[in-house]
Order: C-alpha cells, then structure tokens, then sequence
C-alpha cells in the first residue's frame, strides 16, 4: 500500500494506473477531485440535491468497480466519469417516472470543458474578486468543496436563502466578466 | 448559459480544493475491497505441494534449480474436501514472499477441471508471483523519495515499475512487441523494445530467438517521471507537474505456463473471510449479478454475509451461512421474485443458490441473525456458471 503522502503527489494517469494496479487508497484523490463536480452535473438532470449526491457517489463507486475496463487511450478519465455520471442520472429518471423536459436535459454539457491552467487561474482569480467577499465564499463551498446550502449557511451562521440569493448575485458577477 | 458558467466554474476548481470529507469517507467504505486471493497469491507464491483429501495425497514438489535461475518455484499444499455440491480446494502457498497464504477456492458447479488441472493453475499463478517479486525488486519503485511540501523543489526523477497481466505474443521484431491479453483476448498491447531490453525464458537470461508466436508472457515496464512542485504549497500538499514521463520495456519474461492455467481461475468461486465478520466465508467480488442495491451513504459499517438460500417469501430471504447459522433478512417485498420475473431464465434465483449480502450493523452478528431491510446495502447472486450469462 503506498502511502497517502505519496499518492498525493501523483498525477492522474498514476493514480488511475494504481488503481487499475488495485491501490485502493489512490482512488480517494480521484474521488475528491471529481465528486463536487459530479454533484452538481447531476442535480442538473435531476433538480434533487439529495437525489445528485446519492448518483454521484453511486457514480464513484461504478466507476471504481469498473476501472478495469477505462482505456486511457479511447479518452479522459473525467469524460468516462461523467458518461456514467450521466446514464446513472438518466436511468434514476426512468426507473422514478419523473417527467422531464427533454430539450432541458439535450443541452447539458456531458462534462465540465477542458481549461488551460491560466483560464482556471483566471476563473478563480475572477471569483476571489467577487464582491461582496462572502460571494467568493458561496462559490468555493458549493462548487469546489461541494457543499449544500445548509452546510454553507450554518458555517457563515446566516440562512440557507440568503446562501442561495448570495450564490446566485455571484453568478450573475460572473457571467458578466466570464462570458 | 447558466449551465455553462456551472461547468466553467467545476473545471476551475483547484487541485488542493478541499472536498467534504464525510461523503468520500462513504464512498471509499463502499469500495474498501476484501483482499483479493488471486491476488495475493500472485503476490507471494512459491512452492508447491498439492495434497488431495478425499483422494489420497498428491505432492507435485518444487523442483531444484541451476543457479542462474532468477526466481525459484515454490511449492502450496492442496488439500481438496467436498462437503456440499461444490469440491473445495484449501491452498497453503509457504515460501512464497513473505508471509504464508492461505486461500480457499470453491470450484463452480459445471466446471470440468481436474485436480490436475487445478494444480497447474495455481503453479502457474505461484510463477506469476515470483516474477513479480522479483521485477520489483530488481527495477524498484521509488516514490518514496517524492518531496510534496516544498514549494518549487526541484524536480526529481521517479521509477514506477509495472509488472503486466499475462499476454499471448502477437508477433515480436527488433523494436516492438505485440501482445493480446490473455485475460481479455481482444485486448491489444504492445510495447517499445530497445537495446536494454532483456529477454527471460525458463526463469534465466534468455534470447528474442527463443520466443515464438503463442507464448505466453509477461512485460515488465518502468516508468520514468519528473515531478515538480508548484508554488501553490498549503499543509495539504503542493499541485505538481510532470515535466516528463516516459515508458521503457526492461524485461519480456516467457511463462512456463499455458492461457487455460492463468484463465482456470474463472472456474472457481474464491473465499475467504466476510469483511467486518471473520466468522464467516464470503466470495469475492468477482462473478455475481445484483439483485439489489440501496442507493446513499451510511457512517455504520458495512458488513457482509454470504449463504445458501433456504427459504424465501415475500417479507424474507432465509440464508445458511458457512458457520451453519441461519441468517434471516428482512424484506418488504419478494426480492427474489421480483428479480426471477424481469430477469432470463438462466438467472432466476431459487433454494441452494448462494446470495451474498452487504448490510449495515454496529456488531459482526445481528440481534437474532436478523438483518432489517433498512440496513440492506446488497444482494447479489453467486454466479456459478464458467461462461458468462448463465446461472450455472
């Protein structure tokens, strides 16, 4: 078994080659990396929080039992992850009869786009200028950290609403600046 | 628009974000995997001795070997019983790395292997073991030696060594070898060849002339990276960079061994202790199809129980364990009908069949051998079948 401290260090091609390798641990980076976006792809076929954590995790867990079967070589390991992430989301529809716009669901993006370092960069640095600086916060907890409402109200000790209103004035900061 | 500014803002999450712990906590319980007995006997195999009970001893000994030999050949005990339908194998695998294994197989119900063939199986897998063993130590991995805490350190060369699955040569020149998977025969890898590249066949230095189209092999390869901290260090570590990776080939090793011995495994149902609950046998994970799965994250610790049915209804499923107790869960519906209905009649469940169970309690044995169905995490059937899509 290596070592957390080792693990950490390791790209994702060798994380998922020790995985493949069955190191266990090593897919917990991989987990972390993913999941808050995995959460969040979801709830957008699902409008159910609860509902888009549950298929995350259960898209973590296929995807680690099928790991064996991902060819780096046929594409990115996020673009496999969200595939699953999506049917699994797709087939929680069917099996709960739940009725759905179809146009709605044809224009979600099948995964997050591919971002140089300098436009990440650029993203974060546009979100920490965000203001007022609770803004920026509301950003990082939900979508890096994946953090519901709840959680972010009760660690900046104000209701879940006003995180919800918080989170959404950000958004409309940023869609000025970002596109 | 709004969605796009979701899908900008998932992907410019930063390396060292941190993630809510408590659910990655659920997600690695679900996946923490039982130690795969395959496995850890291509770990640590060696020598082997194969005793049948119920037939009488058989001993196949490890044979003695010239000096040049690279690794030696180990010796296991086999001892064969047949209490139920099924004839099970204990396997004892001593100087086989560093600890002794012992593992349990249980042969599926339509599998014509002889005892012959099954100890060549795990021959086979005790060279696999060594080989292992051996590239490991002779190319070792060292990672050990990365520095994630110090901001801009310099970058270091790092070894990783992997040791392939056993493939079938394709065809092999002055530069290149190509290989199908032995496991997964559709499966094509192929790998560079250089000067340095060296060839073992018989466990000792061999030549490229004396491997033919056919054999059997495995590839060690190693590869080389450079890593680099960023600036961006925090407690939690450094996002770093590599600023090469690069593969080469160092050894191509020919197996003493045919496919069907390293494939033989799929013939069997390995066991060994049930995680959380170490009174009792469960099968691996291998060969099973879900009748049932929970969906959510649970903080209790998941268990698992595996038996026999011995009685279904609508508000029950009745299992006899490998402990000979009767483990009762508890059901609001029939499972197993409902599974039998929407499923080919090659996988309908009845009485015998043997389920495997994952479920949530805070001690290994539930108050009265009775599981609630809010505590049901799984059900999976044991396939018994040698090829795929039947029962049996």
């Amino acid at each position: 078994m290596l070592g957390r401290r080792i693990i950490g260090v390791m790209n994702e091609n060798q994380l998922i080659a020790l995985v493949q390798n069955g190191e266990h641990d090593a897919y917990r980076p991989l987990v972390e990396r993913y999941l808050p976006g995995l959460v969040i792809h979801c709830d957008q076929f699902l409008r159910d929080r609860d509902a888009a954590e549950d298929i995350a995790q259960d898209t973590c867990i296929k995807a680690y039992r099928a790991i064996s079967t991902y060819d780096a070589g046929k594409g990115a390991f996020s673009t496999w992850l969200y595939r699953i992430a999506s049917n699994q989301a797709r087939d929680y529809l069917r099996r709960h009869k739940r009725k759905v716009n179809i146009d709605e669901i044809d224009q979600i993006p099948s995964e997050p786009p591919a971002l140089s370092n300098a436009e990440k960069r650029e993203i974060r640095a546009k979100v920490s200028a965000l203001t007022p600086p609770e803004y920026a916060r509301v950003v990082e907890s939900y979508y890096w950290q994946g953090k519901r409402y709840a959680q972010i109200a009760a660690e900046m000790n104000v209701p879940a609403g006003t995180v919800a209103t918080w989170l959404k004035r950000a958004k409309l900061q940023l869609r000025k600046e970002l596109l | 628009m709004n969605k796009n500014l979701d899908y900008h803002l998932i992907a410019a999450r930063a390396e060292d974000a941190i993630t809510d712990s408590a659910r990655i906590d659920a997600i690695m319980q679900h996946i923490t995997p039982k130690p795969d007995r395959f496995t850890a006997s291509l770990r640590h195999s060696p020598a082997f001795v194969a005793s049948v009970a119920t037939i009488g001893l058989l001993v196949i000994s490890g044979s003695a070997y010239a000096i040049t030999q690279l690794w030696s050949q180990g010796a296991s005990t086999i001892n064969k019983s047949q209490p139920g339908p099924r004839a099970t194998y204990t396997i004892i695998s001593k100087d086989c790395g560093p600890q002794t294994i012992k593992e349990q197989l249980e042969k599926k119900r339509n599998s014509h292997l002889t005892d012959q063939d099954v100890q060549q199986m795990i021959a086979a897998n005790c060279e696999l073991a060594n080989i292992f063993a051996w590239a490991n130590a002779q190319w070792p991995n060292d990672i050990d030696r990365i520095d994630h805490i110090t901001p801009n350190a310099v970058s270091q060369n790092l070894h990783y060594t992997q040791v392939s699955s056993p493939l079938q040569l394709r065809s092999l020149s002055d530069t290149q070898l190509s290989t199908n998977g032995v496991y997964d025969p559709a499966g094509r890898y192929n790998f560079s060849i250089d000067r340095d590249t060296q060839f073992v066949a018989n466990s000792t230095h061999a030549s490229a002339s004396q491997f033919a189209v056919g054999d059997v092999v495995v590839v060690v390869t190693q590869k080389l990276f450079s890593q680099q901290n960023d600036s961006d260090c925090s407690i939690r570590g450094c996002s770093s960079k590599n600023l090469n990776d690069r593969t080469t080939t160092k050894v191509i090793v020919k197996l003493a061994h045919a496919p069907t011995d390293y494939t033989n495994a799929r013939e069997f149902i390995w066991v060994g202790p049930c995680s959380n609950n170490d009174k009792e046998y469960c099968p691996s994970p291998r060969d099973s199809i879900s009748l049932f799965e929970r969906d959510g994250s649970t903080i209790f610790v998941l268990r698992e129980a595996s038996g026999k049915i011995v009685a279904y209804d609508a508000s029950s499923i009745t299992i006899q364990t490998s402990s000979g107790r009767q483990l009762t869960l508890k059901t609001d519906e029939n499972l197993i009908a409902k599974f039998n209905a929407r499923t080919p009649s090659g996988f309908t469940v009845e009485k015998g069949d043997t389920l495997w169970l994952n479920y949530l309690s805070k001690d290994p044995m539930p108050a009265n051998n009775t599981i609630d169905f809010i505590n049901l995490m799984s059900v999976r059937l044991v396939v018994e079948s040698v090829t795929d899509h039947i029962k049996y």
